[in-house]
C-alpha cells in the first residue's frame, strides 16, 4: 500500500510548476486505475506509523488479538460455526415464511458480526421476500459499503436493489443497477 | 379489642330482650314506663338505622374489595429484562464477567452442578444448569449446558436437556434478568406466581404457622383469635397474631398497620366478604402474590415470587424447606426480621416456622431436622441485583413504549419486555461515573458532588442502547438528565458543519484551507455578532482537518457563513435532530440545547458510516402468555454518502490524535482508530465529549445543575469521564468506510522557516474530484507540539479561565518585566 502511494506520489506532487501535466495526467491515470480496480485506497488495513496514535513517542500496537470479551463483535474472513448456525435458523424461518423470525436470527448474527457484509445482504433478502423495498435498498447499500473488494456481494445486491426499485416502478434506475452489476 | 365492635352491634337490640313487658303499678312506674317506651322506640330505631347503615357500608366494602381483588389479581406490571448474554463457539471468555452475571441472575456456584440455578467454572468447563426461560423466538427447556474452554476460547457447547440425548450447539444463551417493571408511582413489583406451581412447602408453612384453621374457617380465625386474647390476659401484653390469612390479605390491600378497633372489625367484614365471594385457593393466591416481604431500594417485594428472587436470587420453585420456611419466617414483619440484617433472628423465627410444620405432621422428623441444620444461605448479590433497576434506563424504555402501548396496558398486562441494555457495560458505566467526577471534583479542589453527568452508550451497527446513566447516582430515579436535560453543546456540532462543506468536494476538502480570522456577522434585527477563539488569538489560513481538530471558532464561522447556515441546520436535521434549530448564526458554534440522546441520535449516523439509525431501548416484547407480540426491527437509512462520513471521521480521529480529544488517549491500550470531538460552552458551564470505536459510540455531558462554570472543557471533563467508560469496554477498531472514490493524497505546508520550500507534507484521504478541482499550495504548518497546546487548542487543564487571569500580568509587572 505504502509502495504505492510512493508510485502516484511523482504525479500527485502538488505545487503549482506540476498543476499542468497534473491537469493532464490525472484523467488517464484515474481511468486506468478504476478499470484494473486496483486504486488505492486508504482502508481498514493498517496505517503507517505517522497515522496511528503515539504517546511519549511510542506507537500504540494495534490489537494483535482484537481485544474481545463476552458479547464480541469480532470482524471475521471465513464464516464462523456460529453465524452458519444462526443463518441456517434464518433460512428455516425464511422458507417457512416467518419474516420476522428470520431477521431476528440475522439480526442475532449481526450482532456478533456487524461488519459482515454477506449478513446484512441476507437482511436485505428477508427484507425484499417481505416485500419491504425501502429497507431492501437501505440494507443492500449497507452491505456494499461493507462488502470492500467482494465483487460478487456487490452484484447481487445491485441485482436486488434493481429488483426492489423495478417493484417500485422506477425501471430506469432498476436498468442502471443491472448495468452496473454486468460490468463490474 | 375487636369485642367492643361487637358489644356496640348486640347492644343496641339489647333493649328488646331486657325491658319486654309493660307493668303500669305508680306513676313513677307510669313515667318510667313512658320513658323506656319512648327510649325504646328510639333504641329500635337507633338499631335499625345502624343495621341499615351496617348493611349499606358492608355493600360499599363489598364493592371496593371485589375491586380491590379483581383488580389486583389482574394487575401485572410489565417487566423489564436486560439483553440475554451470548455464548458462541469461537467466543473469548471474560470469566469475571460471565460469574457476574450468572450470580446477578441467581445462579449458585457449585462445586458439581447437580439442580437447576447452579453452575461450575473452572479453565476447561462452565457448566450452567439452566433454568427454563422464554425468549422472543424460542421456549427454552430446562438444560444443562456444558461448555469446554479452550485457551480461554469457546470451543465446544452440548446441551442435555430432559427429554433429549445431549446436542452439540454453536451458540447458548443466559436467559435475561428481569431488572424492572412498569408499575404506577408505587415502586411496587410483582413476579406473579400461580398456586400450581407454588411449593406445597410454602402453603403448608403457612397454614402450621399462621392460620391452622383457614380451611374451615370463614374468614376470621375466631379460635386463633382466643388464643391471643388467653395469652395476652395471661403476659398482660398482646402478642400479635391471631388474624386470619383472609385478615392478612385484606390488611395488606389497604397498606396500613394502622391498629385501631374500627380498623380490625372492618378487616374482618371484608375477609368475610371475600371468603363469601372467592374460594380459598384464589383467596391463596391472592395472598401468596399480595402479602409484603421487604423493601429494595424504594421497591416494595410484594409476593413470594418476588421475595424468592429478591433474598435467593431464584425462583420459588427452586427454593428447599429450610429456605421457605424463613420466606414465612419473614412473611408479616419484613422489617423486624429483615435477614440480612438480622439473620440470627430470622434464624430463631425460621426453626419455629419448622417445629410448627413438624407438629402439624406436614414435615416428618427427618426433614425437620435437615431443615434446621441449614444455614440462611441468602445471596447477598441477588438482593443488590434486586436493586439495580436501572431508573434511567427506565425511563428510556418508557418513552420507547410510549407510542405502542398504552399505559394502562403496560401496567395490567403483564407483558414481558426484552430491553438492550448490557448490566455489564451499564455497571462499568456507573463506576467510571461516580469514580471520574469524584476524581476530577478532587483534582480541582471543587465542593465534592457538585459536579453532574449525563452518559449513553450505544452500539454502532444497530443503534441499541447498552447504558445510560442520567445521575452520579445511578439509583436515583429523579431527573434524568440523559433525555430531559437539554445543554448548549458548543463544538460539538461542528463535525456537521464541516461534513456540509467537504459534501462539496470540488469546493472543499480536509486539505483547503480556511481563514481563522475576526469577523463580524451582521445579522438582521439583533446585535452584530464576533465570536472569538477559545485562545484569543487569530490563526490565520489554516487546513479544515487542523480547524476541526484544533476547534476552532472563527474558522468554522466564517466557513458556516459560506456554505449558508440554513444547509447546515438541514445537514443536523438529515443525520437525526429532531429539534427546531433557528437558523441563528450562532448554531455555527453550538448555541442549541441537546440531551446526550439527542447528540448520539445524530453522531451515531456517523459512526455507521452515514446510516441514520434509530437509537434503540426494546428489543421485542412478548404476551404474559409467552406469545411472541411484537420485534423492533433493526431499521437504517442512508442519509450520507459513504465517502464524505469516511473524511469527517478520519478529522475527528485527527481531533483525538492531534488535537482538542487528546486528553482521551491516555490509558488505552491500543489504537482503536477512536474517533471524536470536545464541547465547550461560554464560560465553562457545559464540557462534553462524543465519539466513537468500531463499535461503541458514547456521548458524555459534565456539568451542575445550577448551570453555573464548572471552569471544565470538554477536554478536562467529558473527555476524561468518555475515556474512563471506553476504556473499560471491549472495544474494535474503527475502520473507515471504503469507497473507491476516496484517495491517498500528499500535502505539504509552508515550511515555518522557510515559506516556499514546502517542507511538511502529511498523507490525506480525499476525493477524486477534490483532487482534479484543488490547487494544492503549501498549506501553513501546524507544529504540534505539546507545550503549544494551549495556544490551539480548547482551553485545557492548566487553561481554565481562573488560571488564565493569574498568569496575566499586572501593571507594573508589565512597566518593570
Amino acid at each position: 500500500m505504502i509502495a504505492r502511494i510512493d508510485s502516484m506520489q511523482i504525479f500527485y506532487r502538488v505545487d503549482r510548476r506540476r498543476r499542468n501535466l497534473l491537469g493532464f495526467c490525472l484523467p488517464l491515470m484515474l481511468s486506468a486505475c478504476v478499470s484494473t480496480s486496483s486504486i488505492d485506497v486508504p482502508t481498514q488495513e493498517p496505517a503507517d506509523i505517522e497515522e496511528r496514535v503515539v504517546i511519549d513517542g511510542q506507537a500504540l500496537p494495534y490489537p494483535d488479538q482484537p481485544s474481545l470479551a463476552t458479547e464480541s463483535m469480532g470482524d471475521s474472513t471465513s464464516v464462523s460455526p456460529v453465524v452458519s448456525r444462526l443463518m441456517a435458523s434464518a433460512q428455516s424461518s425464511r422458507q417457512a415464511r416467518n419474516w420476522d423470525s428470520a431477521a431476528n436470527s440475522i439480526e442475532r448474527a449481526l450482532r456478533i458480526e456487524p461488519r459482515n457484509a454477506a449478513l446484512w445482504s441476507a437482511l436485505a433478502e428477508v427484507k425484499y421476500d417481505q416485500g419491504d423495498d425501502r429497507s431492501t435498498l437501505q440494507l443492500a447499500a449497507k452491505s456494499n459499503t461493507l462488502s470492500g473488494q467482494n465483487h460478487q456481494l456487490r452484484r447481487k445486491n445491485w441485482l436486488l436493489m434493481a429488483n426492489s426499485h423495478q417493484r417500485l416502478g422506477d425501471d430506469i434506475k432498476a436498468e442502471e443497477l443491472r448495468k452496473k452489476a454486468l460490468n463490474n | 379489642m375487636t369485642q367492643k365492635k361487637v358489644k356496640r352491634k348486640t347492644g343496641a337490640s339489647q333493649p328488646r330482650p331486657s325491658k319486654g313487658g309493660k307493668t303500669p303499678s305508680s306513676k313513677i312506674s307510669a313515667i318510667k314506663a313512658n320513658f323506656w317506651s319512648g327510649t325504646k322506640v328510639i333504641l329500635t330505631r337507633l338499631a335499625l338505622i345502624s343495621f341499615v347503615l351496617l348493611v349499606a357500608y358492608t355493600a360499599y366494602l363489598d364493592v371496593t374489595i371485589r375491586g380491590q381483588f379483581e383488580g389486583q389479581k389482574w394487575a401485572l406490571p410489565a417487566h423489564v429484562y436486560t439483553r440475554p448474554m451470548e455464548l458462541y463457539i469461537g467466543q473469548k471468555i471474560e470469566p469475571t464477567l460471565i460469574e457476574d452475571e450468572l450470580l446477578e441472575l441467581g445462579y449458585q456456584p457449585v462445586d458439581r452442578v447437580t439442580r437447576v440455578g447452579t453452575f461450575s467454572l473452572s479453565n476447561v468447563e462452565l457448566v450452567i444448569h439452566q433454568r427454563a426461560f422464554r425468549f422472543w423466538d424460542s421456549q427454552r427447556p430446562r438444560q444443562i449446558a456444558r461448555i469446554t474452554l479452550d485457551d480461554g476460547y469457546i470451543a465446544r457447547i452440548s446441551l442435555v436437556s430432559a427429554n433429549s440425548d445431549p446436542v452439540d450447539t454453536e451458540i447458548v444463551r443466559l436467559e435475561p434478568r428481569l431488572f424492572g417493571s412498569v408499575s404506577p408511582m408505587k415502586h411496587e413489583d410483582r413476579a406473579l406466581v400461580l398456586l400450581d406451581d407454588v411449593p406445597q412447602a410454602l402453603i403448608d408453612g403457612l397454614i402450621a404457622y399462621e392460620d391452622r384453621q383457614f380451611y374451615t374457617h370463614n374468614g376470621v380465625n375466631f379460635k386463633g383469635l382466643a388464643r391471643v386474647l388467653v395469652r395476652a390476659i395471661q403476659t398482660g401484653k398482646i402478642s400479635g397474631g391471631g388474624s386470619s390469612l383472609t385478615q392478612q390479605l385484606v390488611k395488606n390491600y389497604y397498606l396500613s398497620s394502622e391498629r385501631t378497633i374500627r380498623r380490625k372489625f372492618v378487616e374482618m367484614i371484608l375477609a368475610g366478604l371475600l371468603e363469601f365471594h372467592y374460594s380459598k385457593e384464589e383467596i391463596l393466591q391472592a395472598y401468596i402474590n399480595e402479602v409484603n416481604l421487604g423493601q429494595a431500594g424504594n421497591r416494595a417485594i410484594h409476593g413470594f415470587g418476588l421475595a424468592s428472587r429478591y433474598y435467593y436470587g431464584r425462583p420459588l420453585n427452586e427454593l428447599n424447606l429450610s429456605e421457605i420456611a424463613t420466606l414465612v419466617a419473614i412473611n408479616n414483619a419484613p422489617s423486624r426480621y429483615n435477614p440480612l440484617r438480622r439473620p440470627d433472628r430470622v434464624q430463631k423465627k425460621r426453626d419455629v416456622v419448622l417445629k410448627a410444620m413438624l407438629a402439624d405432621s406436614k414435615i416428618d422428623e427427618r426433614q425437620y431436622q435437615v431443615a434446621l441444620e441449614e444455614p440462611l444461605r441468602l445471596s447477598p448479590v441477588a438482593s443488590r441485583a434486586a436493586t439495580l433497576t436501572y431508573p434511567n434506563f427506565m425511563g428510556a424504555v418508557r418513552s420507547s413504549l410510549k407510542d405502542g402501548y398504552q399505559q394502562q396496558d403496560l401496567m395490567s398486562e403483564g407483558l414481558q419486555i426484552h430491553t438492550t441494555l448490557n448490566p455489564r457495560i451499564q455497571s462499568l458505566m456507573e463506576s467510571a461515573v461516580s469514580t471520574t467526577l469524584e476524581q476530577i471534583e478532587r483534582g480541582r479542589s471543587m465542593e465534592l458532588g457538585s459536579l453532574q453527568a449525563a452518559a449513553i452508550v450505544v452500539r454502532t451497527d444497530n443503534g441499541e442502547i447498552v447504558a445510560l446513566a442520567g445521575d452520579r447516582n445511578s439509583n436515583f430515579s429523579g431527573f434524568n438528565r440523559a433525555i430531559s436535560a437539554r445543554r448548549p453543546v458548543g463544538s460539538l456540532l461542528k463535525p456537521f458543519l464541516y461534513l456540509t462543506a467537504l459534501e462539496n468536494p470540488t469546493a472543499y476538502s480536509l486539505a483547503t484551507e480556511i481563514l481563522d480570522e475576526s469577523i463580524v456577522v451582521q445579522q438582521k434585527g439583533s446585535e452584530d455578532w464576533s465570536p472569538n477563539n477559545y485562545d484569543g488569538k487569530e490563526h490565520g489560513p489554516v487546513m479544515i482537518i487542523d480547524a476541526l481538530a484544533r476547534s476552532y471558532n472563527l474558522a468554522a464561522v466564517r466557513l458556516g457563513m459560506d456554505v449558508g447556515v440554513e444547509k447546515v441546520i438541514q445537514t443536523l436535521d438529515r443525520v437525526g435532530n429532531e429539534q427546531s434549530i433557528p437558523p441563528f448564526p450562532s448554531v455555527l458554534l453550538g448555541a442549541t440545547s441537546m440531551s446526550v440522546m439527542d447528540v448520539a441520535k445524530m453522531y451515531l449516523t456517523l459512526a455507521t458510516g452515514g446510516f441514520r439509525t434509530p437509537l434503540r431501548s426494546v428489543r421485542s416484547v412478548v404476551s404474559q402468555s409467552d406469545e411472541p407480540l411484537q420485534r423492533y426491527a433493526l431499521e437504517i437509512e442512508q442519509v450520507v454518502e459513504p465517502e464524505y462520513v469516511h473524511l469527517i471521521n478520519y478529522a475527528m480521529q485527527d481531533a483525538i490524535r492531534n488535537g482538542t480529544g487528546r486528553a482521551v488517549l491516555n490509558g488505552f491500550e491500543y489504537d482503536f482508530g477512536l474517533a471524536g470531538k470536545t464541547g465547550t460552552t461560554n464560560d465553562y458551564r457545559d464540557s462534553w465529549f462524543a465519539g466513537f470505536s468500531g463499535n461503541y459510540l458514547t456521548v458524555v455531558w459534565v456539568g451542575r445543575d445550577d448551570n453555573k462554570p464548572t471552569g471544565l472543557t470538554g477536554a478536562s471533563g467529558a473527555a476524561k469521564l468518555w475515556a474512563a467508560i471506553m476504556r473499560e469496554i471491549p472495544q474494535q477498531r474503527l475502520a473507515l468506510t471504503f469507497s473507491e472514490k476516496i484517495l491517498s493524497q500528499k500535502v505539504r505546508y509552508t515550511g515555518l522557516d522557510e515559506p516556499s520550500a514546502c517542507a511538511n507534507q502529511r498523507t490525506l484521504p480525499m476525493l477524486i474530484e477534490s483532487i482534479e478541482s484543488e490547487a494544492f499550495s503549501c498549506s501553513s504548518f501546524i507544529e504540534s507540539v505539546p507545550n503549544d497546546e494551549s495556544d490551539h487548542f480548547e482551553p485545557t487543564d492548566e487553561e481554565s479561565p481562573a488560571d488564565r487571569r493569574k498568569k496575566k500580568k499586572s501593571f507594573w509587572q508589565r512597566i518593570f518585566g
